[in-house]
């Protein structure tokens, strides 16, 4: 029975190697359109989207993506590190990274672990110094809260200013066609002598 | 969602049911099998709840599953006697008695998960109506229960009749028919089958006891067929049914249930009546006592079946059917007050582990999901949410984590909170996802339908560079989030060496 929870865990292992985790995903991407993506740098075998539990709804969809082996793998997270992959819109690129053991929802418990908590005594000496840790605690979540907060807003920002410099290209370019298209540059060039044409 | 489908081994949908009702998104069935067994519309089930001793039981009268692949039954409820003893008067009830629900109001009907649906239940209707196939008297015997009457929930009150159409269904379908007898007897006979294996074992009264103590931990449908055979085995018209029979299976049931008889009455002989009832079977007592406090106290007002829809259902009981994604069962208790968020714990810990902490710690059977790491939760503080059992569970575990100091095998305390967690549903807003709207060029049908794919943006492009600006970011944010908690883990080292122990 133990001997079985060991190759089971250790099967797990594995998978976890030949597992790469993607972030940014736009919310659009379902398993499909993520597979047909990842199928072009090996073989992928299985795709889990991750459960977002508690973080704010903003957050880009995650998922751990099984590849065949350990060396496709690695290789989309280097060839992403790359250059700029993106599935199912532009501009913003996903990022992978290798997958963690604690990433995996459905994990096995750890073969031959058993964990025993006991209540500390209010005169055990260590009693204070646990109080502090969960104080410290309460804080460093608050902190890791407000750090995801000011990330949010600098990509709202981004995509904020990258949406109107895109809006403010096309209305240039817009112009331009339309300058073209009634005859204004023509007749200016005509005025300034200028040659339009590409041959010389 | 996808996984519902396929990780239910044994679960098929049957015949499809023609579309209708105000859900035109949903597919209606008229039946489906579980695990051999087939189920179909109009069957009667058990239903069990959470915190109930006893399982409901009710008649499906509408299946279907939801475009979200959620299956989900309507269920037209029968009463227990003991579930409206308020409004029962002077009036007098067979003991395997159900009232069917009628009229307007709560308590009439609810929207179920399919997978509350705990078993079959022989539900045999005694009405003298023409209309009714009348059952044989050897079909009344493998009956679970009978019923002739309803309860109307609006009135509250009795009523003789059936009406015309309950809930929307036609009394035909509420009536014996034809072949639902038959089936349901020989569903019935299989059970009893393997029922007196059990029985057979009883010969001795000390063996009984750790019998009926063994029983809390039996499955539940089993167990309910235990509870309607005593039943039966008390009333007398059944014994003499019983002895009439000739057949080989039947003779060891009998033997099987006098047996168990024999011993009730010797009990009976020696000791109180509840005495008796708590030596055969703690939780009939468990059920009568919660009866008898619900015909006191006049709190009872309304029935209580209404909770159903908003309580989650019990899923480590019934273990047959996929239990509900952990993400719904979170929804329901963060509404109840019996979801607690744990902090501080070790990332590596399962969800498993976790439950066993808090049963350590505070001797209460939970439901826990660890949450899993992501790229930017923090590596020092794994997170859990926990589901107990009460309001006041939960209430008292984070006091008491306030309080004192649950600590872990490292020596770290654990730390709970009440957390919100985030809303179900698709999130609709991705930043960083730029279209270009051209209002002279309307988006044509190729653009509506085109295949969307992924690709590398080219380096001569204006994509690259905005991707470029992109992946800068990320990795400024990335590196701020290390930062920090590198920064954190440094202050728990120094709060760690101050730990006297270890």
């Amino acid at each position: 029975m133990a001997g079985n929870a060991e190759t089971e865990y250790a099967a797990f292992l594995e998978k976890v190697k030949r597992t790469v985790y993607v972030d940014n995903l736009s919310p659009q991407v379902t398993e499909h359109v993520l597979r047909a993506a990842l199928d072009q740098f090996g073989t992928v075998k299985s795709i889990q989207f991750m459960t977002n539990y508690i973080e704010p709804e903003h957050i880009p969809k995650r998922a751990l993506v099984e590849m065949e082996d350990e060396e496709q793998a690695k290789a989309i997270v280097d060839l992403v590190a790359g250059c700029p992959l993106m599935i199912l819109g532009m501009p913003r690129p996903l990022s992978a990274c290798a997958a963690k053991v604690e990433m995996f929802e459905d994990r096995p418990a750890k073969p031959g672990r058993k964990i025993e908590v006991r209540w500390l005594d209010p005169d055990d000496p260590d009693f204070e110094v646990a109080q502090k840790w969960k104080d410290i605690d309460k804080r460093h979540a608050a902190e890791a809260q407000l750090v995801l907060e000011v990330r949010k807003a600098e990509e709202e920002k981004l995509a904020k200013q990258q949406a109107d410099n895109l809006k403010a290209n096309f209305a240039k370019y817009e112009m331009i066609n339309a300058s073209m298209a009634d005859g204004t540059v023509e007749r200016l060039a005509r005025h300034y002598g200028m040659n339009l044409r590409d041959e010389v | 969602m996808v996984e519902t489908s396929k990780d239910d081994i044994g679960f098929k949908w049957g015949r499809k049911g023609r579309p209708g009702g105000k859900d035109r998104e949903a597919q209606f069935y008229e039946s489906f099998h579980f695990d051999g067994v087939e189920y179909a519309r109009y069957d009667c089930v058990y239903l069990y709840k959470e915190g109930e001793p006893e399982p409901f039981v009710g008649k499906l009268i509408k299946i279907w599953e939801t475009p979200t692949k959620l299956r989900r039954a309507k269920v037209l409820w029968f009463f227990r006697p003991c579930e409206i003893t308020n409004y029962l008067g002077t009036e007098q009830l067979l003991e395997n008695e159900l009232l069917l629900a009628s009229g307007e109001g709560v308590g009439l009907a609810n929207v179920n998960p399919l997978e509350a649906i705990a078993g079959k239940c022989n539900v045999i209707c005694t009405s003298k109506d023409p209309r009714n196939l009348q059952p044989s008297h050897e079909e009344l015997q493998m009956a679970d229960f009978v019923f002739s009457r309803t309860f109307d929930v609006g009135q509250r009150k009795i009523i003789d009749k059936i009406d015309e159409r309950i809930c929307g269904t036609e009394v035909k379908f509420i009536f014996n028919r034809i072949g639902s007898l038959n089936h349901n007897a020989v569903e019935k006979v299989l059970c009893l089958d393997k029922e007196d294996e059990d029985l057979g074992k009883n010969a001795l009264p000390s063996e009984a006891i750790v019998k009926s103590l063994d029983d809390l931990n039996r499955p539940l449908k089993k167990r309910k067929l235990d509870a309607s055979e005593i039943l039966l085995g008390n009333k007398h018209k059944n014994d003499e049914g019983k002895s009439t029979d000739g057949v080989g299976r039947q003779a060891s049931i009998q033997s099987g249930s006098a047996s168990e008889k024999q011993f009730k009455n010797k009990n009976l002989n020696e000791s109180p009546r509840g005495e008796k009832v708590l030596s055969l079977k703690p939780e009939e007592k468990f059920m009568e006592l919660s009866c008898g406090k619900l015909g006191e106290v006049s709190s009872h007002q309304s029935p209580r079946k209404d909770n159903h829809e908003a309580l989650p259902v019990d899923v480590d009981k019934n273990t047959w059917f996929k239990e509900p994604p952990f993400e719904d069962r979170m929804q329901t208790a963060c509404e109840q007050g019996t979801l607690v968020l744990l902090r501080n714990l070790d990332p590596t810990y399962v969800s498993t582990e976790v439950e066993d902490i808090i049963w350590q710690g505070f001797r209460e059977k939970c439901s826990a999901k660890m949450l899993p790491q992501t790229t930017t939760s923090s590596p020092h503080s794994g997170q859990a949410f926990v589901i107990f059992k009460t309001k006041e569970a939960a209430k008292r575990a984070i006091k008491k984590l306030y309080t004192g100091c649950l600590v872990l095998p490292d020596g770290r305390p654990l730390v709970g909170c009440v957390e919100t967690p985030c809303s179900p549903g698709k999130q609709s807003t991705f930043n960083g996802h730029l279209v270009i709207s051209n209002p002279k060029q309307p988006q044509t049908r190729e653009t509506k339908e085109a295949v969307s794919t992924s690709h590398f943006s080219q380096p001569n492009t204006i994509v690259y560079d905005m991707a470029m600006e992109w992946s800068l970011q990320q990795q400024k944010l990335d590196f701020i989030l290390d930062k920090l908690y590198k920064k954190h883990g440094m202050e728990l080292k120094k709060v760690k060496a101050h730990l006297k122990s270890k």
